[in-house]
């Protein structure tokens, strides 16, 4: 099932949640849509699923206009943040729910199996007799999910779906969707405002700001090439520092430096935009002093990366880094030492086009 | 009670005795004095001539009647409101639409009306002489003219039957009686109601819906299941109150004896010197109410161990 969304808006009051954004979901993709909250991802979601209408555009799934349909004819599953369980009804009640509310719906065994199947899928079988708040939030989750494939939706729409979940229960859900989406191959959107989880999980992420589009693609294209500033801030941590271009090579302060494919175009003032992870450091010598001359603040060693916090001899500015731990050990790096930076990577964005 | 024991186990939180002790005293004082004493005055007078005349009065045809009259109302009140209650909150509650404040507020009306002006009101819109009173006059005789009009025995009749609705009597009847108590117990199933419905919010719903279900089915399966206490709580409040409603049901009840309510039938016995009886017949009403109170207390503890 593919979807799309034609140059769809919508407003409450004053405020604009979505602006003419148009969008494909391709067949059988997980995909995320990822965004602070207010940038409208929620919305577009509720108004695939029918809860809410556009003021403008249309929706189409599989080239069928349904942008009127009402959502109890859309077969569309939808999974709320905080599970939505029906709290009087066991848990196969729950997931039988939409298999018994049909006049010439399916009969009693048969709806047995179904259930007992789809709770097998979930592998909480166990649990078909309790009541939702004897459940774990994990547990709730899954069962929702359950909920939703039984009626055999055309897709799956998740609204933050691991957003009420602690730390643990979040990674280990996070596997068992993309799973079960795998075993499944039911097109499945979800939204999102935790970038790992978005890049971890899905096949296509969507980022979305103020009710607008930022850019689609793979978790690995919007990573590494970020459309809009939006985006690279967005996604991870990330240093803005300000630099001038000057016949391909890009300057920070003093310090010039030669970044491969950077275009020509000469910027006397301009923001750099560099991840933590493409900081490269080391020791001033006689021989080596090419870089930027920084002071080491603080280093937090906890885990398999360091991350540096970092003073510029120049100007005092902050810069943040990431580095293997290995190498902070090999270095014997020390708080209050000063060390020589080399930006392996930096993006500069002018205007509406970045170079 | 249980917080008592708990304070025992905080004795840093608790103020002297000297200042505990007169702040217990005057409130199981207040409690006693205005209300213990009273309930347990009426069955002290009710039983002063013994058992027999308590019997006697209770068994006596008019207040029969008027018991059977007070079932009547109530059990009417309490089933109209119960629909209007459940779909007002749940029009409150489960919507977005304009003037829904206004709405909310309009329902809370009841409680701030005086009763007794509650029941001129209806004199006023349903009495003989009073706007819809003279319109129906005119529906009446617009009616019986029509029907003289045609030969067709069917339409005839048909045309006569409708121009007897007009003609029901409203004020100092039953159906008066009825429209009064069932205004001014208007609020309590609707406002038990809206709280809870608005915590739950509408993502049931919501979700019944992406399952297939028609609002129909999502509110019997869904809605009506998840506030089922909560409405049987308001049920009872309300029933409490429609039993013993006074003010608004003297004034469109015109004090005759056939539709004599239990509280005016007690007020009739009481002015008529008839102290005995009187407190005989209020022993009936406080039964109901302590009725009433034992089971909003069991429906209380119900809510309170599902929460």
């Amino acid at each position: 099932m593919s979807i799309e969304i034609q140059n769809v808006s919508k407003s409450f009051g004053t405020f604009a949640a979505l602006s003419d954004v148009s969008l494909t979901v391709p067949n059988g993709k997980l995909m995320a849509w990822l965004g602070p909250s207010g940038s409208g991802k929620t919305t577009l979601l509720r108004i695939l699923g029918g809860l809410e209408f556009g003021d403008c555009g249309k929706i189409f799934f599989d080239n069928e206009d349904i942008t009127d349909v009402p959502t109890r004819l859309r077969q569309v599953g939808f999974v709320f943040q905080n599970y939505a369980l029906f709290g009087h009804m066991t848990v196969f009640q729950n997931v039988a729910f939409g298999l018994t509310i049909k006049s010439k719906g399916p009969s009693k065994s048969e709806i047995r199996e179904k259930v007992m199947d789809l709770l097998q899928k979930v592998q909480l079988e166990h649990l078909a007799h309790r009541y939702p708040n004897q459940l774990s939030g994990g547990q709730s989750q899954r069962i929702a999910l359950a909920r939703a494939l039984a009626v055999n939706p055309r897709f799956l729409l998740l609204d933050e779906p691991f957003g009420a979940l602690d730390a643990q229960v979040r990674k280990e859900l996070r596997r068992w969707i993309r799973q079960l989406h795998e075993d499944l191959g039911l097109t499945t959107i979800f939204v999102t405002h935790d970038q790992e989880e978005a890049l971890e999980v899905a096949d296509q992420v969507v980022i979305m700001n103020q009710g607008k589009i930022e850019q689609i693609g793979t978790p690995q294209q919007v990573y590494d090439a970020p459309a809009t500033p939006f985006v690279y801030r967005f996604l991870g941590n990330v240093n803005v520092l300000p630099a001038s271009i000057n016949k391909g090579k890009i300057k920070f302060g003093r310090t010039e430096m030669v970044l491969e494919g950077h275009a020509t175009v000469d910027h006397s003032e301009t923001l750099a935009f560099v991840r933590p992870h493409e900081i490269e450091i080391s020791r001033k010598t006689l021989f080596h002093s090419a870089g930027l001359e920084v002071i080491i603040q603080k280093i937090h060693s906890a885990g398999p990366i360091a991350k540096l916090s970092l003073s510029r001899l120049d100007n005092a500015e902050k810069i943040q880094a990431e580095v293997p731990r290995r190498q902070v050990d090999s270095l014997n790096l020390k708080e209050g030492e000063s060390v020589l930076i080399r930006i392996q990577n930096a993006r500069v964005f002018q205007d509406d086009y970045s170079i | 009670m249980s917080q008592g024991g708990s304070q025992l186990d905080r004795p840093h939180l608790n103020d002297p005795w000297w200042i505990r002790l007169p702040l217990i005293a005057i409130v199981v004082g207040f409690l006693v004095l205005f209300l213990l004493l009273p309930l347990v005055v009426v069955f002290v007078e009710a039983l002063k001539g013994g058992i027999g005349p308590y019997i006697k009065a209770v068994t006596d045809p008019r207040t029969l009647a008027a018991l059977k009259l007070t079932l009547i109302v109530s059990g009417s009140a309490v089933i109209l409101n119960t629909i209007f209650g459940v779909m007002a909150a749940w029009c409150l509650t489960k919507f977005q639409f304009k003037g829904k404040s206004f709405l909310t507020s309009l329902i809370d009306l009841p409680f701030a009306v005086s009763p007794v002006i509650a029941g001129l009101i209806f004199v006023l819109v349903f009495g003989r002489q009073g706007w819809l009173g003279t319109w129906g006059k005119d529906f009446l005789e617009l009616f019986g003219h029509l029907a003289g009009h045609y030969q067709n025995p069917i339409i005839h009749w048909a045309l006569l039957k409708i121009a007897a609705l007009a003609d029901v009597k409203i004020i100092f009847a039953l159906p008066g009686i009825i429209i009064a108590t069932t205004f001014i117990t208007f609020p309590f199933v609707a406002r038990e109601l809206i709280p809870l419905m608005q915590t739950q919010g509408i993502q049931n719903e919501e979700t019944a819906a992406s399952l297939g279900a028609t609002g129909w089915k999502t509110f019997w399966r869904v809605t009506l299941p998840s506030i089922k206490w909560a409405l049987l709580y308001g049920i009872i409040l309300c029933n409490a109150r429609a039993m013993g409603e006074f003010g608004a049901v003297s004034v469109v009840s015109g004090h005759q004896q056939k539709t004599n309510t239990l509280p005016l039938h007690i007020e009739l016995l009481y002015n008529e010197y008839q102290f005995t009886s009187a407190y005989a017949v209020a022993s009936i009403l406080a039964l109901l109410a302590l009725v009433t109170l034992i089971l909003k207390q069991l429906i209380e503890s119900h809510l309170h161990s599902k929460a």
